[in-house]
C-alpha cells in the first residue's frame, strides 16, 4: 500500500498530542522512546535492506539520535538509516522497556 | 534433536559440475562456507581456521571478494569459503544473490560446498536468527558457530544451548572465534559434517515460511523473537551502556566531524611519518640491485633495459608498497573496533550533496596515497551508481606520486621561501579535492543521474580491535599490488623504455668533439678535466638521442597541441612519458634539460637550476611563473596513471568506464590548464 507523505507527516503532528493510538512515521518519534513497527511501505527500492536488518511489521525499535542520518536500536543492533528511508516506516509508540523480557 | 539425521543428504550425489576446460579444484576435496551476518566475527574466525594459507580474489565474473582457505580436518584437506556477510538471503544484493547461489550450486566455476558453518552474534542472536532461518532452509549439512559467547556472558545473555540446538536441528557450538576458545569442538563436529559415513548430517528443522502476505519479512522474524524467547535466558541482547556513551560524542552532528577528521590526520601522518623508512629501505634495495645489475651484465641495451626499464620502472612502483600496507593495517583496525561505520555515518551527512555516499570516504583517504588501493576499496560502497561515481572521481584527490612533482613545480616557483611553498602544496591538494567534489556533482546531473544510495548501516558495539586481522588484510593487499607490480607495471616500463631508447641515433656532432677533447685532456694527464667532458657529452647524447627517439617525435608532434598551455615539446616529452606514471616527469625533465638521473635523486637542486636556466629558441625562460603554474594544475588533474586506468577497468570490469575516465580528467586537465595559463599570461606572468 503506497504512502502518501503528506499524511504521514500530519499522523506525526497528531502525535504530539500523547495520543498513543495514533500511528506515527518513524523520522518524528522522540529519542529513547520505543515504538512497534506497524507498516512499512516498500515501494522503496532501498528499503528491503532496512527490513532484513530487523525493521519490519511486529518489532520493535527505539530512536537512539535524531537527525538525517538517524540511530535506531532493533533487536539489540545499532542502525543508521537516512531520514528519507526511515519516513516510510510507520510505528505505534509502547510503553515499557523494550530490553530486558524478551 | 528432533529431525536431526532423519534426511541426511548423501554427499556422493551432489553434482559438482564444471564448464568443459575448467580446472576443478580438487575433486576429492570438500568444501564448507561460512555463513553469516556482517561484524558477527566470520572474518576472525575464518583466520582462526585457515591461518596464513588464505587467498583473496574475485569471485568469476563479479567484483565480490572471494576468500578461500584450506584446513585440515580428519587427515582430510578442506576448503573453506569465505562467502560475504549478509543479512538475508532474499537476492536484494549483489552479494545476497551470489551467496544464493553458490550455496545452492548454481554458479559455474564454483562448486556447491558440502556443509556450512553457521556463524551467529550470541550478542545479537534474534536478528541473526533471520538469516539463519534462510540458510538452515537450504537442507545442507550445517553446523552453527555461536560466536562472542563470553561477550554475551559478561552482557548477562543467558543461551540455553540444547534448547537451540533443537529449535535449528543442528549442532551448535560457543566459540570465541578472537582467543580460540571452543575452535577444537568447532572442528570435531565439522569432521563429523564432512564424514561420508557419518548420520549427524544435520538439517533445517524449520518449516518453510510463507512470504506470502503483507510484510515478507514479518513472518521470519517472528520466528526469530520466538526462538529468542525459548532460548535465551535474562537478557536478549546486550545493553551496550558503553557503546552509546562513545556514540554520543563520535556520531556528534559537530564533535563528529572534528573527531573523525582528527582520526583521518592522524592516520594519514602515521602513513607518510612511518612509510618514509620502508620506502627508503625499498629505494636504497632497488638502487643496489641496479648497482649489481650494472656490474654483471655489459653496458648495452639488455643493461639499459634492467636497470632503468625493469628496475627503475617496477621499484619506482613498489616503492609505495609500505604505505599501502600501513594504510589498509590502520583501516582494518578501525573497522574492526566499530569506528569505521562511525566515520561513514558522520560523513553521509555531508557527502551526500553532491552525490556521494558517506561509505566513499574511505576510498578518498586511500586516494591521498594511491588511486588503485582506493579504487580497490571502494568495494566498500555495494551500489553502483554511487560506486562508479566515487571511482570516476578518485584520480582526481592527489596522490603521493604527485608529490615529486609538486615539489619540483614548487621549487621553480619559490625556491628559497618555505611559507609560499607550502601554499602551493596546500593549494594543489585542495584544487583536487575541489575538482572531485565538483565533478561528483556534475555526474550527478548528467550521465549518473539519481541521489546516493540512503544510508542503511549497522554500527556496531565497539570493541578491542584484533591485530592479527589487521596483519592479516594488509598481507593481502600487499600480495595482490605485488602481484600487479610484476604483471601489468613491469610489461608498462618496459614499453616505456622501449620508447624512449629507439630508434637509436648517433651521438651528436658537439658530444664526440667533446668525447675527443676529453681524450686529449687525458692523455695530457688532466683527468678531472676530461672526467667533466665525458659527463657532458654523455649528457648531450642522452638528450638527443630521447629527442630523436619515438618518444621525442611523439613530444613534437604534440606540441602544437600543448602550445596554447605553455608547453614545450620537451615537457611534451615529459608527458607523454608520465603517462604510465607522473613521478615519471621529473626524470625526464631532468634528461631533457640536460641533467643527469643521479641529480634527481641525492640533491635535486641541480636539477630546479638547469629547469629555471632553460631557454626556449628565442632566449626567453621556459619555466615562467604562467608555465609552472599551468604545469602544476595540468598535473593536479590530468590522468597520467596507467595503473589507476587498469584497476579502473578491472573493477568496472568494462573498458567503458577507464577510457570515459581518461578523456573526461584530460578534457577537465587540458581546458583548466589552458584558462589558467591565458588568464596569467595575460596578467603578463608568462
Amino acid at each position: 500500500m503506497p504512502t502518501d507523505h503528506l499524511e504521514v507527516s500530519a499522523s506525526g503532528q497528531a502525535a504530539g498530542s500523547a495520543d498513543l493510538e495514533d500511528w506515527v512515521s518513524l523520522d518524528v518519534i522522540e529519542i529513547g522512546h520505543c515504538a512497534r513497527v506497524t507498516e512499512v511501505d516498500a515501494s522503496e527500492a532501498d528499503i528491503e535492506q532496512l527490513m532484513a536488518m530487523g525493521v519490519c511489521v511486529g518489532r520493535r525499535i527505539m530512536l537512539m539520535q535524531t537527525g538525517d542520518p538517524m540511530i535506531l536500536k532493533v533487536l539489540g543492533t545499532r542502525i543508521g538509516v537516512s531520514a528519507r528511508l526511515a519516513r516510510n516506516v510507520k510505528v505505534q509508540p509502547c510503553l515499557g522497556d523494550m530490553f530486558g523480557e524478551g | 534433536m528432533t529431525a536431526a539425521g532423519k534426511r541426511s543428504l548423501p554427499i556422493s550425489t551432489i553434482q559438482v559440475s564444471l564448464p568443459p576446460g575448467q580446472k576443478a579444484p580438487d575433486a576429492e576435496e570438500v568444501c564448507i562456507a561460512l555463513v553469516g551476518n556482517p561484524n558477527a566475527g566470520k572474518t576472525t574466525l575464518f583466520n582462526a581456521l585457515t591461518g596464513l594459507r588464505a587467498k583473496t580474489a574475485n569471485f568469476p565474473g563479479t567484483t565480490i571478494e572471494r576468500r578461500v582457505g584450506h584446513t585440515r580436518l580428519a587427515d582430510q584437506r578442506v576448503r573453506l569459503l569465505d562467502l560475504p556477510g549478509l543479512y538475508s538471503l532474499a537476492s536484494i544484493t549483489p552479494e545476497e544473490r551470489l551467496a544464493r547461489e553458490v550455496l545452492l550450486g548454481q554458479r559455474s566455476h564454483q562448486p556447491q560446498p558440502q556443509g556450512i558453518i553457521l556463524l551467529l552474534d550470541a550478542t545479537t542472536l534474534e536478528r541473526n536468527l533471520y538469516l539463519a532461518s534462510q540458510v538452515l532452509e537450504l537442507g545442507l549439512p550445517t553446523v552453527a558457530a555461536l560466536n562472542m559467547v563470553d561477550l554475551a556472558e559478561r552482557s548477562a545473555i543467558e543461551i540455553d544451548l540444547e534448547k537451540l540446538e533443537a529449535e535449528l536441528g543442528c549442532p551448535v557450538v560457543p566459540v570465541v572465534a578472537r582467543s580460540g576458545r571452543g575452535l577444537d569442538i568447532l572442528r570435531q563436529h565439522l569432521e563429523r559434517m564432512i564424514d561420508p559415513a557419518g548420520s549427524s548430517l544435520a538439517r533445517a528443522s524449520t518449516e518453510p515460511f510463507c512470504d506470502c502476505s503483507g510484510c515478507p519479512y514479518k513472518a521470519r522474524y517472528d520466528w526469530a523473537e520466538e526462538v529468542g524467547a525459548r532460548c535465551i535466558n535474562g537478557r536478549t541482547t546486550a545493553h551496550g551502556v558503553k557503546t552509546d556513551r562513545i556514540d554520543a560524542i563520535l556520531t556528534h552532528r559537530w564533535v563528529g566531524v572534528a573527531a573523525f577528521l582528527s582520526v583521518m590526520f592522524a592516520v594519514f601522518a602515521l602513513i607518510f611519518w612511518v612509510a618514509q623508512y620502508p620506502m627508503e629501505w625499498i629505494e636504497s634495495g632497488f638502487g643496489y640491485m641496479g648497482s649489481v645489475v650494472g656490474r654483471w651484465v655489459p653496458p648495452g641495451d639488455l643493461r639499459s633495459l634492467l636497470v632503468d626499464g625493469v628496475i627503475g620502472g617496477v621499484g619506482g612502483v613498489l616503492v609505495f608498497l609500505p604505505q599501502i600496507c600501513i594504510l589498509f593495517f590502520f583501516l582494518a583496525l578501525l573497522e574492526d573496533t566499530g569506528y569505521l561505520a562511525r566515520a561513514a555515518f558522520v560523513m553521509d551527512r555531508l557527502m551526500r550533496r553532491v552525490g556521494l555516499p558517506g561509505r566513499a570516504f574511505v576510498p578518498i583517504l586511500s586516494a591521498h596515497a594511491c588511486a588503485v588501493p582506493a579504487i580497490m576499496s571502494s568495494r566498500v560502497i555495494e551500489d553502483r551508481r554511487d560506486r562508479l561515481v566515487t571511482i570516476l572521481v578518485l584520480p582526481l584527490f592527489s596522490c603521493s606520486a604527485r608529490i615529486p612533482v609538486y615539489a619540483m613545480i614548487t621549487a621553480l616557483l619559490f625556491p628559497s621561501r618555505p611559507v609560499l611553498a607550502g601554499m602551493v602544496f596546500t593549494g594543489a591538494y585542495a584544487s583536487g579535492i575541489v575538482a572531485a567534489l565538483v565533478m561528483a556533482l556534475v555526474f550527478k546531473r548528467s550521465i549518473l543521474p539519481g541521489e546516493s544510495r540512503p544510508l542503511v548501516l549497522e554500527l556496531p558495539s565497539y570493541k578491542l580491535p584484533n591485530l592479527r586481522t589487521a596483519l592479516l588484510t594488509s598481507l593481502d593487499r600487499a600480495r595482490i599490488f605485488i602481484k600487479r607490480a610484476g604483471t601489468i607495471i613491469l610489461a608498462v616500463s618496459i614499453l616505456l623504455w622501449f620508447l624512449a631508447s629507439f630508434p637509436r641515433s648517433e651521438p651528436p656532432a658537439a658530444a664526440l668533439a667533446l668525447q675527443a677533447e676529453a681524450q686529449e685532456l687525458s692523455a695530457a694527464g688532466q683527468l678531472e678535466g676530461a672526467e667533466d667532458l665525458v659527463r657532458e657529452s654523455r649528457q648531450l647524447t642522452a638528450q638527443s638521442r630521447l629527442a630523436q627517439s619515438f618518444a621525442g617525435r611523439a613530444g613534437r608532434a604534440i606540441e602544437p597541441v600543448l602550445r596554447p598551455l605553455g608547453f614545450d615539446w620537451q615537457i611534451g616529452i615529459g608527458i607523454l612519458s608520465s603517462f604510465a606514471a607522473r613521478e615519471v616527469i621529473v626524470s625526464t625533465l631532468a634528461v631533457v634539460y640536460g641533467v643527469g638521473e643521479s641529480a634527481t635523486n641525492e640533491d635535486p637542486s641541480p636539477l630546479y637550476d638547469s629547469l629555471r636556466d632553460a631557454v626556449r629558441t628565442d632566449g626567453t625562460p621556459v619555466f615562467t611563473t604562467a608555465t609552472s603554474v599551468s604545469l602544476l594544475i595540468f598535473y593536479v588533474l590530468a590522468m597520467q596513471c596507467l595503473s589507476t586506468q587498469a584497476v579502473t577497468r578491472r573493477e568496472t570490469n568494462s573498458w567503458k568506464w577507464p577510457t570515459f575516465q581518461l578523456v573526461y580528467m584530460t578534457v577537465l586537465a587540458y581546458s583548466v590548464t589552458f584558462l589558467v595559463y591565458q588568464l596569467l599570461r595575460a596578467w603578463s606572468l608568462g
